[in-house]
């Protein structure tokens, strides 16, 4: 298992030349070495890394922020998606922090076939600031990760390769800080081995585990 | 609490604010975790929910869910008719299963159907059993783009679609790719 993309987003302003804004949204934007909305609204803001290819069997993570007061706030990281991301999986978290109940609170763990967007797997987790969202896809087998726990694991035939990437939805128009992101880091599965650090742990990718 | 799977209409438009997902979760199991496996762009799926007696009760008190026993061990049995019946109703071949299977190997059997479909549910947003087709539709009389999807879906996922000819009916096809898929299939804790 190899780390070939990592970024903590050091400048603000956009995500920068290794990202491609998702076909149909809005791009995101770096503000105080977080990412969140640029416009917020009934349109998400998302973002490819396309400046380097990953295998089919791929992982991606990202390190929750901040998660607006309820359902209208979340934070997705994307597997296997195409530019348009009408064929992707997805993990995504509903806010707010510390719920654990009803649709507040679900972890959400989807696929998009030819547009058609289906939920694989809802479960309520208690989410905290700097929990770490995973996704793999691995073959046929999709498991999504909250803090290092197994969170679902599914099989689908769906989607075959693809980029990943990040996705947030901000209902807010005036405060774009409700749902905020840092720690972006996506690979493959190349020698077998998969530190505690790469699967959601919620250790820094690179630190010892 | 017991793990229960079921075959449910999923509700949703399939947008991203109206997503597809079971449709008694809601109101018969609130806030209740589940995994699925969609049947490719058909509008059911298999689902996985830990269930109480009553809420159990209520799911099977709706004429459109069929339920799986409990018992995944014990064959079909006398229950053999009723359960093809059932199957047949959801667009999904039943003409391979014998009283001797057990519901494991049922569940086993339906699902690497479900997986070859959502392959062809990667290729296009088209419904397989449109309006009119059934499963003893021959493929020639497939609309020629659902023709063309099959064998592209074939193709990227390492079917062999060499035997299949212009009478194979979609029964036989969707068996006889789905027998081919030969990875476990895994919803949450249990693999098939």
């Amino acid at each position: 298992m190899a780390t070939l993309i990592s970024d903590s987003f050091p400048v603000n302003g956009g995500l920068g030349a290794n990202w491609t804004t998702i076909t149909g949204r809005n791009a995101p934007a770096i503000v105080g070495n977080a990412v969140q909305v640029s416009v917020g609204g009934e349109t998400p803001c998302g973002a490819l890394y396309t400046a380097t290819a990953l295998p089919t069997d791929q992982w991606a993570q990202l390190r929750m922020l901040a998660l607006g007061p309820d359902n209208n706030y979340n934070l997705a990281v994307l597997c296997r998606a195409d530019s348009d991301v009408s064929n992707c999986y997805g993990v995504f978290v509903n806010g707010p922090f510390g719920a654990a109940g009803g649709e507040a609170g679900d972890t959400v763990t989807f696929v998009v076939a030819s547009g058609t967007y289906t939920q694989l797997g809802a479960t309520s987790v208690a989410l905290a600031a700097n929990d770490l969202l995973y996704l793999e896809a691995v073959g046929s087998q999709i498991t999504s990760k909250v803090a290092g726990v197994t969170v679902h694991s599914v099989s689908d035939a769906t989607v075959a390769a693809g980029r990943a990437g990040i996705d947030l939805y901000n209902l807010n128009t005036v405060t774009l800080t409700l749902a905020q992101l840092d720690d972006f880091t996506a690979g493959d599965f190349a020698g077998g081995f998969v530190p505690a650090w790469a699967q959601g742990a919620n250790v820094l990718v690179g630190s010892p585990a | 609490m017991a793990i229960r799977y079921y075959f449910m209409p999923l509700t949703g438009t399939g947008t991203r604010q109206d997503p597809r997902l079971p449709k008694y979760r809601a109101t018969d199991v609130p806030g209740g975790a589940y995994t699925l496996l969609p049947y490719g762009a058909e509008p059911i799926c298999c689902v996985r929910l830990d269930v109480t007696p009553a809420q159990h009760t209520a799911l099977t008190a709706h004429t459109d869910v069929l339920a799986v026993p409990a018992d995944l061990t014990q064959p079909v049995g006398a229950s053999l008719p009723a359960v093809q019946n059932g199957l047949e109703i959801l667009n999904i071949p039943s003409h391979w299963l014998t009283s001797t299977h057990t519901y494991r190997q049922v569940l086993r059997g339906i699902l690497t159907v479900f997986m070859f479909v959502q392959t062809v549910h990667g290729v296009t947003a088209d419904r397989l059993f449109a309006s009119g087709i059934t499963l003893n539709t021959p493929f020639s009389q497939l609309p020629a783009a659902m023709r063309q999807a099959l064998q592209d879906a074939a193709a990227r996922g390492a079917f062999d679609a060499s035997g299949l000819t212009g009478a194979t009916t979609l029964r036989q096809l969707l068996q006889e790719l789905g027998d081919q898929w030969r990875d476990a299939i895994v919803m949450h804790e249990e693999t098939f």
